[in-house]
């Protein structure tokens, strides 16, 4: 196992160089000049922009450029932004935290809601609860999320404010004071963000649930005289969770990379919005910074997720022994 | 034996649940409860108290020396006061700020600012004329460095200098300091400028240029044990402070300054709440935590029957809460006057006569815009209603324009480029100007590329008719004359020249006599209309909303709103 792990650690290595070599290959044949964007409509003076040009070394080819960036890199110097002269690294810094307590809420409520609503489906098959459990989540999937963030924004926000005559309501928007937030403002964007992938997440428990109660195991063990509770936890589960856990894993790490529409409905300060806004503006340090951290959170989530594997399926086993991968 | 009925019945929950967000989806949300009913007038006495929270989008800069946008620019004015401040309401009143008198001489070159001595940093240190000339220097020198990061960082502003003696001398590299700045004594700032400019007081009204204390620039500020880059957490010399560093995408809050040497706000303190997108902003306006922001589209109308509008279009008091005063931007259209039709001033009359603006106005954008008449807006000292005289819709007259130009009816001339840059709305704008040039026979076909190759496009006159926005820095006629038509300005993107304008423009500057300077200017415009090297399409407007607990906020047609006369419905008291 632990062969496993490091292999797949040296792997991130190929990869980071692929990703980052392509999106500096990229931002080369992109039009556009990201020193003249900063002036946007209004000339700049020719001594600032030949200045500004040298700094962000737009004077050099862009080979060299990619390995100066390198050299930086292995200093922990994700560059400087370009509109607005702070250091990446403090950008990132101080909007990673709320990306990652977002996600992490979100997926606690996937979790607990979506894999609950699956199982309680599919145990129930064509109850009362199956059905409106299979019906909530079509039109869940349906919905766009940002509606769903507007929606509750009203519903929780303004209406009930009115409603209690301003005695009880959630927070509109905003994270609410330095670090990590007070949960009463992380309440809607979590459940917003959470919304759609909860939906998948109780369908895929469903259906996978209801595959694996048909196999002879489950029937073997009924017939040996295990209680239904005990048939579900012992054999029944570990089963079914396995693309559960894929799907949850993979969205963890769509979710770490930032949730940009959840952030601009609820102006949650978190990695999403900058990224997308330094990619319009051209401001490539931030761009590439953004999808540095981003990678190795995503490629660090699915080495998790593969690891988990091999606690519930005990076929799957890694690094030497007689199974194989 | 439900269980047949289990279908139909979560049918119906589901259903229900679908309803009820419907429901709740179309009904109006109710206004938020602290507004109370209409509250009797304004004529009531100001309050001291409270914290109004204010909208500003993610600044790119707090610091005077780089500030870029109109945010940076809104928290800073609020942080620093410049020699002078131009009235809220009057932009011909060039008032006192920090500079308590100043002097020019004859021919506009030598300007002298005697400074308040009362006038502190927020950390006690008094403002002298060296912070002045410490401060201007940071901004033109092209090796200024960002002290918190030791890299280079230069002012992309630098053009506000563009008048001061030895400017293009620290330009170069030659020098880190200006020579036209002086400080005779302390409190003494003495400026010489290059060329005569009989506006500088308008110009040194910027906040941008404000003083800023190197002290605190090159070592920090301090903050509970801590040391903070300047640019997080600016000391200035105005009325408010601030009470912690910038939080980024979060908000900045500044608290009112005790020691200020002015008219002391009213106000305990800004909360500058910073949103990604004004949409949420105004979501938040409707839940009540929010005092000021930008209306949403397609509320406005809904928005003026419900609060009320300002009678002056700029300042805000309860039942009077949305703004639609002019702003001082213009858009318009560019014609290259070095195309080979388009040089044809007939050809252009044609093309400014016969678009009809009033129409792009009221469909497109709800009547937040304002049909253009003259290529300066309303908010500058010294417009007149009407000076551009094809800047409005004729087609009768347009038609006959396109005769006197060779092409009948539009016989003979070509299909011509509209060009714009793609993402920033314009299309709508584009099509609606192309169905008019249709109707007098001038056919057009689109031409769209992303904003930084629009720009290249239009530095190197690759286009016949382009569209771009103005905003004025200072709301003076030459901020629009000079950039836009003289032939040395590299903002003038229409390649017009004129050199019967261009001295007329040197002669405007050096009048110091301010009704003949306005006079002069008038002129030079009359002249530059007269053979339409652009057209004006339509002018900007406010389309803000204040709360019903705030009175006399004024939020100028510059963009800039003055926080030391609101005050707060019983000192913001509510709860």
């Amino acid at each position: 196992m632990l062969q496993y792990i490091g292999r797949r650690v040296l792997q991130f290595i190929p990869v980071f160089f692929g990703v980052t070599l392509i999106l500096f290959f990229i931002t080369t044949i992109l039009p556009g000049d990201p020193i003249k964007m900063r002036a946007g409509e209004k000339s700049m003076s020719p001594a600032v922009y030949q200045q500004l040009r040298h700094d962000y070394g737009f004077d050099q080819p862009w080979y060299k450029q990619y390995i100066n960036y390198l050299e930086a890199l292995a200093h922990g110097d994700l560059g400087t932004s370009i509109s607005t002269g702070r250091p990446v690294n403090e950008i990132i810094a101080e909007s990673y935290p709320y990306t990652v307590e977002l996600a992490f809420a979100a997926i606690v409520i996937e979790i607990i809601v979506g894999v609950g609503v699956g199982i309680v489906a599919a145990v129930k098959r064509y109850s009362v609860w199956d059905v409106m459990a299979t019906l909530s989540t079509s039109i869940l999937v349906a919905l766009p999320v940002f509606w769903l963030g507007i929606m509750l924004q009203y519903i929780f926000g303004i209406w009930l404010k009115g409603a209690t005559n301003g005695n009880f309501y959630l927070p509109v928007s905003g994270a609410s004071g330095d670090g990590f937030s007070s949960f009463a403002h992380l309440i809607l964007p979590a459940i917003t963000l959470a919304s759609v992938s909860t939906a998948y997440a109780a369908r895929i428990m469903r259906s996978q649930l209801l595959e694996v109660n048909n196999q002879d195991y489950i029937r073997t063990a009924h017939a040996k005289g295990l209680s239904p509770s005990g048939v579900l936890r012992k054999h029944a589960l570990k089963n079914a969770l396995i693309p559960v856990v894929t799907f949850i894993g993979l969205d963890l790490g769509a979710m770490l990379s930032g949730a940009v529409l959840t952030e601009t409905v609820f102006n949650w300060p978190g990695i999403g919005f900058t990224i997308a806004r330094a990619a319009f503006a051209l401001d490539y340090p931030v761009v590439f910074g953004g999808t540095v951290i981003v990678l190795f959170a995503v490629m660090f989530i699915n080495l998790l997720v593969d690891i988990s594997y091999a606690f519930l399926d005990p076929r799957i086993r890694y690094g030497g022994g007689s199974a194989g991968e | 034996m439900y269980r047949k009925f289990a279908k139909p019945v979560a049918v119906v929950l589901v259903l229900a649940l679908v309803v009820a967000l419907g429901a709740v989806a179309g009904c109006k949300p109710s206004t938020p409860a602290s507004s109370g009913g209409s509250s009797t007038t304004s004529a009531s006495q100001p309050v001291k108290g409270g914290v109004l929270s204010f909208y500003i989008g993610e600044p790119a800069y707090i610091d005077p020396y780089n500030t870029q946008e109109s945010e940076g620019t809104q928290v800073e004015a609020a942080l620093f006061d410049s020699l002078t401040q131009i009235d809220s309401l009057k932009p011909e009143l060039v008032l006192p700020a920090a500079a308590t008198t100043w002097t020019v001489n004859s021919d506009a070159t030598v300007w002298t600012f005697k400074l308040n001595p009362s006038d502190k940093f927020h950390d006690g240190t008094p403002v002298t004329a060296n912070d002045f000339i410490y401060a201007w220097n940071r901004i033109a020198n092209p090796k200024t460095i960002n002290t918190a990061t030791k890299k280079s960082d230069p002012s992309i502003i630098s053009y506000h200098l563009s008048v001061v003696k030895g400017y293009d001398e620290v330009q170069k590299g030659t020098t880190p300091s200006m020579s036209g700045l002086k400080a005779l004594d302390p409190l003494t700032l003495q400026v010489t400028l290059s060329q005569p400019f009989a506006d500088f007081d308008y110009v040194v009204a910027h906040p941008a240029l404000a003083p800023v204390p190197q002290k605190a620039v090159e070592g920090g500020v301090d903050y509970q044990g801590k040391k903070v880059p300047f640019g997080e957490m600016p000391i200035g010399n105005g009325p408010f402070k601030m009470s912690a560093p910038w939080q980024h995408n979060q908000a900045i809050n500044v608290v009112r300054n005790d020691d200020y040497y002015g008219k002391k706000p009213y106000l305990d303190g800004v909360a500058f709440k910073i949103f990604k997108d004004p949409e949420t902003a105004y979501t938040d306006f409707q839940a009540g935590n929010l005092d000021f922001t930008q209306i949403t589209t397609g509320k406005i109308k809904a928005d003026v029957a419900q609060y009320g509008e300002s009678p002056n279009g700029y300042t805000v008091n309860p039942g009077q809460q949305v703004l639609l005063g002019a702003e001082n931007s213009t858009y318009y259209l560019i014609l290259n006057n070095k195309d080979p039709y388009l040089k044809n001033a007939n050809l252009r009359k044609a093309i400014s006569l016969a678009i009809n603006r009033q129409a792009i106005c009221d469909t497109i954008f709800e009547g937040t815009r304002i049909p253009a008449d003259n290529i300066v807006p309303p908010g500058i000292a010294g417009y007149t209603a009407g000076a551009w005289k094809d800047a409005k819709y004729d087609k009768a007259a347009a038609e006959t324009a396109l005769t006197a130009a060779g092409y009948p009816g539009g016989k003979g001339l070509p299909t011509l480029t509209l060009s714009f840059n793609s993402g920033g709305g314009h299309e709508q704008i584009m099509a609606l100007i192309q169905a008019d040039l249709k109707a007098i026979g001038v056919n057009t076909t689109f031409a769209s590329a992303d904003f930084p190759t629009y720009l290249k496009q239009l530095d190197a006159g690759k286009f016949q008719i382009a569209r771009l926005g103005w905003q004025a820095d200072y709301p003076i006629m030459d901020n629009f004359i000079y950039p836009l038509f003289d032939s040395q300005s590299t903002d003038n993107k229409s390649f017009y020249v004129n050199a019967q304008v261009d001295s007329g423009i040197s002669a405007a500057r050096a009048t110091t006599d301010r009704t003949a300077r306005l006079a002069a200017y008038n002129t030079v415009n009359d002249q530059i209309q007269s053979t339409d090297p652009v057209a004006p399409i339509m002018f900007y407007r406010h389309h803000h909303i204040g709360s019903s607990r705030v009175h006399e906020l004024t939020y100028s047609a510059q963009g800039i709103a003055d926080f030391t006369t609101p005050w707060l419905t019983n000192g913001g008291a509510t709860k």
